[in-house]
């Protein structure tokens, strides 16, 4: 890229970057059967400013993403309502590796987990969907510039580090009907 | 067909890429956090302090000897900027020291300050020195407190002579916060805007180190204009109040040398303020 906005800490907002070169490695798969569905990715990229030849910010060195599911009758030929029961389970595991940050920062790698699970009967369909399985807290966005909270008795005018916390795990229970008729 | 020799290559490639994306490099820079050390004039021993401030030898000016000296300093900032005006702050701050202390001038050790600096590597040019007068929450002993009150930026007290004149002075240096304007409002007033401060800021370094000199608080002061007034208990004073018209107090000439004493001394950007960095 030749023309590149990117967080500034001394203008505390983004601003116009020299140009970059990010060379990088995509691997993907995807494999599909009668009842499941995998689909995964690992991408890895170096990216480097063309006059400094120093990391670019913000940009992950490492992110890996994997979505499994599985779908089908349930097994044993089990019935509800006089509807045969269809379950769906899904697995997301997203890994972010370390990013480079400014001032020779480095923010630690994420593991995310999502899960899902449905019960279909005919038109009525239920289930949960859970996002940070684990409940794992880390920074979702690292950035730094100069700010001041008043967290000391004058006036904070450097550049420091902030973040915003990820989500903490979030259920979600859901239950729907379709008025569409079967064909 | 790709030859088992460009396979091999373009695996080692990418095994480099992936390698060097998890390891190689930075972003350069770094944030830092250093110890502060402030103290007076660097001279063999601390006490009272004898000179011209005319600067020049002979002197043709007043000869000064300064008995006591106190200043309440900080926050610093450190700019890799000018100030774009007085009114207003600008530039980038890399380094900041955001406490309160108080110096003796005329002691040469350097003394810790609470809370040292903190910020990015680089390249200062200015500092920001705020002249607040001293608050509760800033660490300063009893006795420091008793001089300095609640008002005053700093305390001076000594003699100057000159022929046969000699003039005995104490006074507090406070900022008169009753002359802010818009033009030249508070942040105007209460600091010294731009005092140099050419350090580089790097990993390596562990302080920045200040020392005050006070000789230059009295360059354009002319101790003559205490005179027209009584001394208190032998030694000349004065007081804000000094330069408010519908004040009984006011004096114009303590008005003027207040006014030299801290405009034209204590906010000096060149000379009365020495920053260095030591590993």
């Amino acid at each position: 890229m030749d023309q590149e906005l990117l967080p500034d800490p001394n203008q505390g907002r983004y601003s116009a970057a020299p140009g970059t070169t990010r060379v990088g490695v995509v691997g993907a798969i995807r494999a599909t059967g009668r009842f499941f569905d995998e689909a995964a990715s690992i991408t890895t990229v170096n990216p480097r400013f063309d006059d400094t030849h120093s990391l670019v910010p913000y940009a992950p060195l490492v992110v890996g993403r994997s979505d499994t599911a599985l779908f089908g009758p349930l097994p044993g030929n089990l019935r509800l309502l006089d509807h045969r029961l269809i379950g769906e389970a899904g697995l997301g595991i997203s890994y972010i590796g370390k990013r480079a940050l400014p001032f020779s920062q480095f923010s630690d790698p994420t593991l995310q987990i999502d899960a899902s699970a449905y019960l279909r009967a005919g038109p009525v369909r239920a289930g949960v969907r859970v996002t940070n399985l684990t409940n794992n807290q880390f920074p979702l966005s690292q950035f730094f510039y100069a700010s001041d909270f008043h967290s000391r008795p004058f006036a904070t005018l450097a550049p420091a580090a902030h973040f915003t916390a990820a989500p903490p795990r979030i259920v979600l229970f859901t239950i729907e009907l379709d008025l569409e008729r079967e064909n | 067909m790709t030859a088992p020799r460009d396979r091999w290559l373009r695996t080692m490639a990418l095994a480099v890429v992936g390698l060097c994306a998890s390891t190689c490099g930075s972003t350069g820079g770094a944030l830092i956090k250093i110890g502060l050390r402030a103290g007076g004039l660097s001279r063999p021993a601390a006490g009272p302090l004898t000179f011209c401030n005319a600067q020049d030898a002979p002197c043709t000016g007043w000869t000064v000897t300064l008995q006591t000296a106190r200043i309440v300093l900080g926050p610093l900032y450190f700019n890799v900027d000018p100030p774009p005006g007085e009114s207003t702050r600008g530039g980038v701050v890399i380094m900041q020291a955001t406490e309160q202390f108080v110096v003796d001038p005329l002691d040469p050790a350097l003394k810790d300050v609470p809370g040292g600096a903190d910020g990015q590597t680089g390249t200062s040019h200015y500092c920001e020195i705020d002249l607040l007068p001293l608050q509760a929450t800033s660490t300063a002993s009893a006795a420091d407190r008793q001089l300095l009150g609640n008002a005053a930026t700093a305390y001076v007290a000594g003699s100057a002579s000159k022929g046969s004149t000699t003039v005995p002075f104490a006074g507090l240096v406070v900022v008169n916060t009753s002359v802010a304007t818009p033009q030249q409002p508070l942040i105007a007033l209460q600091r010294v805007s731009g005092a140099l401060a050419n350090l580089t800021f790097t990993e390596a370094m562990q302080t920045v180190e200040l020392r005050v000199d006070p000789t230059h608080w009295f360059d354009a002061v002319d101790f003559a204009d205490l005179l027209g007034s009584t001394p208190v208990s032998g030694t000349y004073t004065w007081s804000p109040d000094n330069c408010a018209q519908n004040s009984a107090s006011f004096d114009a000439a303590r008005c003027r040398f207040q006014f030299h004493l801290l405009t034209d001394g204590i906010k000096l950007s060149v000379g009365v303020y020495q920053f260095s960095l030591t590993p």
